[in-house]
């Protein structure tokens, strides 16, 4: 960022350690989230923080950021020792978060965002052009073309991402620690922010990468620390990096059949949907689900997956069109009648469209089963240890509070309440998004009973590569009308990566 | 990339930009304007002359200054994702104190700087620290700080109301104008204008809206969230701690039932206003149009009063509250297509 002009400081020495975290320990309660972890990062460094969920990272990540602080250990930046436990201390001496959530005031203008840093003190005054001019170099440098003073919610999704990254810049920070950065963006959009790290990372800026996407760490990392349970168990060095290594060192064992479908014969279509024109879409899409059938709906985010699964289920009316389950044609804009018909949805957003927060397990899996005029609570613990059982859900118990359990179990218990009601269709929207390596193999795992059973699936989710692993057959969306259709033969990443950025079937032949 | 982004600075130059800038900048403001103007318009039509002269806003100004002062403060409170219920308890507290000081011999003035200090301190030590320190919630907090300072107010006085007639400068205050403008709307708008300036031109008022519109991102970005909070009740319980000063002024005595329920009014006042209740949206010139909006239609009412039962005045006021929040809700739904 700071460098003279015309030299070019690209290739620094890679070896004199900057950054260091050295015997961190954390306890929450009676749950001890690190336990004498060392971490360190040196210049022009990108280092992968690898472990499943609940293993410490995004801990360690806010412990090093000063937004949470140690109960032992130290932190030293080129030796100096420093005492963080409030983020203004950590940002002054050039470490700055891109937190897991997103961090945006909505309402302010883009520039304010990116410059929440370096806001004036409080008495002193606010020049808005000041702050724009300012903003607009950051927006340039991570390729957002936006007006600086319009709203934050004026932006397109990928480019709220990105903006965010431009807010860590604005302190001019010399470790940027992302933390689930790509979590919420698209595959262009991933692209687009790799590159801007890698030229970030030639003049000699440091990051801590946090993501569950396995081949991203790969591609991008300069080295892997592994952490399980709040211990660090190993660290893999840019040659020994590869998905397998990671995930194996991450769960404790070898992990076979990552994704597995199971062979299962396919039945009569169960899931029509005919003519169904989906709200903002351009035109009208038509597909089947068969019975013992897994489909998935690829595309980019945006693309309108989500919508044609919630307009199915009922959460959004649809503009023309059927959908029929086993012969008997959906009611439409009503999730209860479309449960009833034996259609259940695993939402998108676990926290916000999911669980009830506040509740336990066995409240949220009976959810949705209640009578107006009797709740039974025999009836709703059966189904909780049912479900608890049956999905293998870690838990204290089923009236556990639903915060306790990792984000893998707090997915599983969505999708026993979605079992509860012994669906014939189900849909999933990411049902693995935010959960470690283990509990998908389980969701997996369970994916393959549920078709063996003879549901049908209909599946939408980012990681291509759960695409490829579990579907029978891939529609592809772009830009919310189907461009082409899959079987799982024909199916490969770049082919669905090609469909779902525009291309046409001509042009690939 | 680079052609993009000039053709982007280019189209921004033109006249359509400028037209989505005054979009932008009306846009919240839209419902409260309209039905302000259907007011104007619907009591110049009723009264004619009685209506449409300077005495209107005159008035309108007097009758509805320390009102103005109250949703001021108010509206910190709101754009810090909270509210202060306690309002008119501070401000009876402050206003028997402030007669309580008078009838002891301390000069009006030093009275004044008295209670301002005191509910500053007041707002940030209990109210603010309760809510941003210690976490607990506003509703709560204020309700109890509501229903104990006018507990308060009424214990040290029995429930009486003393009057303060023979206290000039502070009559002055309260009553006095020039040229038909009184001094109370002068002192109001006088807030106005400071609270606006903070709001925009100072570290602070962009730090309140950041607090407001996402108190983790503040906070990691290095902001200091709880003293933000804590100042905002601060100003907000000093405003009213003034505003009792000044009604006692106004009605030339200290009376410890005063202005009951005009929390709730200023409430209304700020989010007819558009500020809401998730905290960071809102401006204080919505508030002023908010405080307008409400006064307007009292003072309509009363020169109508031959006509329409006076009374109808709140039947308007939560009609039209709902109403724009309505409209506000449509807009940013289709805004976010």
């Amino acid at each position: 960022m700071r460098r003279p002009p015309g030299r070019r400081t690209a290739f620094r020495a890679l070896t004199e350690t900057m950054l260091e975290a050295k015997q961190i320990s954390k306890t929450f309660g009676v749950t001890r989230a690190l336990v004498d972890v060392d971490f360190s990062v040196g210049a022009g460094e990108i280092v992968a923080l690898a472990g499943e969920n609940g293993s410490g990272k995004s801990t360690l990540a806010k412990i090093v950021a000063g937004a949470l602080a140690p109960d032992s250990g130290t932190i030293t930046i080129d030796g100096d020792e420093q005492r963080f436990g409030r983020p203004r201390d950590a940002l002054d001496r050039g470490i700055a978060l891109v937190a897991q959530e997103p961090t945006a005031c909505p309402d302010m203008s883009i520039a304010e965002n990116i410059l929440l840093t370096r806001l004036p003190r409080p008495l002193s005054p606010f020049n808005r052009l000041r702050y724009n001019a300012l903003a607009r170099p950051i927006l340039e440098t991570v390729e957002v073309v936006a007006d600086p003073g319009a709203p934050f919610s004026s932006l397109k999704a990928g480019d709220r991402e990105l903006v965010e990254i431009g807010k860590a810049l604005a302190s001019e920070p010399r470790y940027v620690i992302l933390d689930e950065a790509t979590s919420r963006l698209g595959e262009a959009d991933v692209a687009r922010l790799f590159r801007l790290l890698r030229r970030l990372r030639e003049q000699g800026m440091s990051f801590i990468l946090i993501t569950h996407r396995l081949p991203e760490m790969v591609e991008l990392a300069d080295r892997a620390v592994i952490l399980r349970d709040g211990r660090r168990v190993g660290e893999l060095q840019r040659e020994q990096l590869n998905e397998e290594a990671i995930a194996s060192m991450m769960v404790g064992r070898e992990l076979t059949d990552y994704y597995h479908k199971r062979t299962v014969p396919i039945g009569k279509p169960m899931l029509e949907v005919r003519d169904l024109l989906v709200e903002g879409a351009p035109e009208p899409i038509s597909f089947d689900v068969r019975a013992g059938e897994i489909v998935a709906l690829a595309g980019l985010v945006g693309a309108g997956r989500t919508e044609v699964l919630e307009t199915i289920a009922g959460g959004r009316r649809p503009h023309g069109g059927t959908v029929s389950v086993d012969g008997h044609t959906l009611p439409a804009g009503t999730p209860r009648g479309v449960i009833g018909c034996g259609v259940t949805l695993v939402p998108e957003e676990r926290h916000r469209q999911g669980l009830n927060l506040v509740s336990n397990v066995r409240e949220n899996v009976a959810m949705g089963m209640w009578s107006l005029i009797r709740a039974n609570k025999r009836r709703e613990q059966q189904a909780a240890y049912q479900s608890v059982d049956q999905m293998r859900i870690r838990t204290a118990g089923i009236e556990a509070p639903i915060r306790s359990l990792s984000g893998g179990n707090q997915q599983k218990v969505v999708i026993g309440r979605c079992l509860a009601r012994d669906p014939k269709v189900l849909l999933l929207d990411e049902p693995t998004r935010g959960i470690d390596v283990g509990a998908k193999a389980e969701v997996f795992n369970l994916i393959g009973e549920l078709v063996e059973q003879g549901r049908a699936i209909l599946l939408v989710t980012s990681d291509l590569l759960e695409v490829l692993g579990l579907a029978d057959r891939i529609l592809v969306l772009h830009e919310r009308r189907i461009v082409g259709e899959l079987s799982r033969e024909k199916a490969s990443e770049e082919r669905i990566a090609f469909l779902s950025g525009g291309g046409t079937h001509q042009d690939a032949a | 990339m680079q052609p993009e982004a000039e053709a982007q600075q280019t189209a921004s130059a033109g006249s359509g930009y400028l037209v989505n800038r005054a979009q932008e900048a009306i846009g919240p403001y839209i419902g409260i304007l309209l039905m302000l103007g259907a007011l104007i318009i619907l009591f110049g039509v009723l009264q004619g002359e009685d209506f449409i002269n300077w005495d209107s806003p005159k008035s309108i100004l007097a009758n509805n200054a320390i009102l103005l002062i109250l949703s001021v403060g108010l509206t910190f409170t709101l754009l810090v994702a909270g509210f202060d219920l306690s309002i008119a308890g501070v401000l009876a507290v402050s206003g028997i104190l402030v007669g309580k000081m008078l009838t002891s011999g301390v000069p009006t003035y030093l009275a004044m700087v008295i209670v301002l200090v005191g509910g500053v301190i007041f707002g940030c030590l209990v109210t603010g620290f309760a809510i941003a320190k210690l976490d607990l919630n506003f509703f709560v907090v204020t309700l109890g700080v509501l229903l104990a300072a006018r507990g308060v107010a009424l214990a040290l006085t029995n429930g009486e109301s003393k009057s303060l007639f023979e206290y000039k400068s502070l009559n002055t205050l309260g009553t006095g104008a020039v040229d038909g403008w009184s001094y109370l709307g002068f002192i109001a708008i006088g807030i106005f204008i400071a609270a606006v300036l903070v709001m925009r031109y100072t570290g602070f008022g962009r730090m309140i809206y950041a607090v407001g519109g996402n108190t983790e991102a503040a906070r990691l970005a290095g902001i200091n969230v709880v003293w933000v909070r804590i100042a905002a009740y601060g100003i907000c319980a000093g405003l009213a701690a003034f505003a009792g000063f000044l009604q006692d002024g106004y009605q030339t005595s200290a009376n410890p039932d005063t202005l009951k329920g005009i929390e709730l009014t200023a409430a209304a006042a700020v989010l007819v206003g558009g500020t809401s209740f998730v905290g960071g949206v809102g401006t204080m010139l919505g508030t002023f149009l908010g405080v307008a909006f409400i006064g307007t239609i009292k003072y309509g009412l009363i020169l109508a009063s031959s006509q329409i039962n006076q009374y109808w005045a709140d039947v308007i006021t939560g009609g039209v509250l709902v109403i724009s929040v309505g409209i506000d809700r449509y807009r940013r739904l289709r805004k976010s297509r």
